[in-house]
């Protein structure tokens, strides 16, 4: 996880990926696809709690 | 790797394209919040009419169309929509007699089942007053040139603030907030992470948000180009005497179009689609072509298919902002990380300003211990 955040892409980068492909996902699927998209677009409010309140 | 020197033109570009749209944005971001949930502050205040729809078959769009004309006698019918979450929900959209603007339209909302007008002027509920402010702040089309710049500079601050994110973040882990070492430091590393996170979403909302402020240019560019060549050889004909019923019109775009369901009518005699041809946007029951439309012109005075098409790629651009600037295309769940996301570009906006104001207070600062020592 360190090295991870380390980098200095490497989660902004996957954190865009993830937010396209979720907005993209819920516009041309549906269904059990929403749920993903859902998921997918939480990540970055979900992450952005986990360090916020970390102490 | 960025020189210095480049690096402090990003840092003032950064500093002053987003302050140029913080108090924009915040509005935006306040108005925004409540348009995500505005079926619900519809629904609690009354505003729009309710429907019962147990047992009881929807009249005909053309009987729809008939009903909206007794409420408004005299008045042309230029838009015919359906509400697609709510079934029975419809609005004629009338124009006054000899008035093709439709800024000057008024919209009839019809309960689908009855053919009853709603006693609602739709433009005066609360949730129209804020889309209006949000979107035009009440100031017409100079109001939406006005936030297509907002949001153009938003887009600067976006990439600005990425360019100085790299150098910034190259010592420190990803998610780093410095608590016991002020408050300025505190926000500055809030302001990193909401904003290099938020990144995509923000970037896609302020996107499409610029393409929608632009539609009106977009649709006179359809009117003076595509349209005008889909319609050329009806040019110089004379409009018709009478014009088929609505119903006949669907008749054939749905004959064009199988499984598919009209969403919205433009009837002719109005700028959108000229004098001799309804317009018909017939969208999927799925996937994108739900959210786009296909264009269908049909001939007016005969019911007969003129064009069934693809709009064309700028009107597609337009259909697909709305839902991805407003959230609005799956379901609840998507409209509540909608709403967070809103509410994390508010605190984006708010550490932002609070590192300005720090900065400003800083330099005042030094520039009065100059002058003591100076003194």
């Amino acid at each position: 996880m360190n090295s991870l955040r380390r980098s200095t892409w490497a989660i902004p980068a996957l954190l865009a990926f993830t937010s396209l492909a979720a907005l993209i996902l819920a516009l041309v699927a549906e269904g059990v696809w929403d749920l993903l998209s859902w998921a997918l677009l939480a990540l970055p409010p979900v992450l952005i709690g986990c360090f916020w309140l970390k102490r | 790797m960025a020189s210095p020197a480049s690096l402090r033109r990003w840092t003032t570009l950064h500093r002053w394209s987003s302050l140029f749209c913080t108090a924009n944005l915040l509005l935006l971001c306040v108005t925004g919040l409540l348009l995500i949930f505005h079926p619900e502050i519809d629904a609690m205040l009354g505003s729009m009419p309710e429907i019962q729809h147990e047992g009881k078959t929807l009249l005909s769009p053309g009987q729809l169309v008939e009903a909206a004309r007794q409420a408004h006698s005299g008045w042309a019918p230029a838009v015919y929509s359906e509400d697609e979450d709510h079934p029975g929900r419809v609005f004629v959209t009338m124009l006054p007699p000899g008035v093709q603007d439709l800024a000057k339209s008024e919209a009839v909302i019809l309960d689908g089942f009855t053919g009853k007008a709603a006693d609602v002027k739709l433009d005066e509920t609360f949730s129209m007053i804020v889309l209006n402010l949000h979107a035009n702040l009440f100031a017409g089309f100079l109001g939406e040139l006005y936030l297509a710049l907002v949001g153009i500079a938003f887009f600067v601050a976006l990439i600005s603030g990425v360019v100085i994110y790299a150098p910034f973040m190259r010592n420190f882990l990803f998610g780093m907030i410095r608590r016991e070492r002020g408050a300025r430091l505190f926000q500055l590393d809030l302001h990193n992470l909401l904003g290099i996170s938020t990144l995509a979403w923000c970037s896609v909302v302020c996107f499409t948000g610029i393409i929608l402020e632009l539609g009106k240019p977009l649709l006179m560019i359809y009117q003076s180009q595509d349209l005008a060549a889909m319609t050329a050889p009806f040019k110089d004909r004379p409009a018709p005497a009478g014009i088929v019923p609505l119903d006949r019109a669907i008749q054939t775009a749905q004959k064009a179009w199988p499984h598919h369901r009209m969403q919205f009518a433009v009837f002719p005699g109005t700028q959108l689609t000229g004098a001799h041809h309804f317009s018909l946007f017939m969208a999927a029951e799925t996937g994108l072509a739900k959210r786009v439309p296909k264009l269908t012109l049909v001939d007016a005075a005969t019911a007969e298919l003129t064009v069934a098409s693809d709009a064309p790629w700028y009107i597609q651009a337009l259909f697909v902002s709305g839902p991805l600037h407003f959230g609005d295309y799956a379901g609840t769940p998507l409209r509540v990380i909608w709403a967070l996301f809103t509410l994390l570009t508010i605190l984006l906006c708010i550490s932002g300003l609070y590192l300005f104001i720090a900065k400003l207070r800083g330099r005042r600062r030094e520039v009065s211990l100059l002058q003591e020592a100076t003194s």
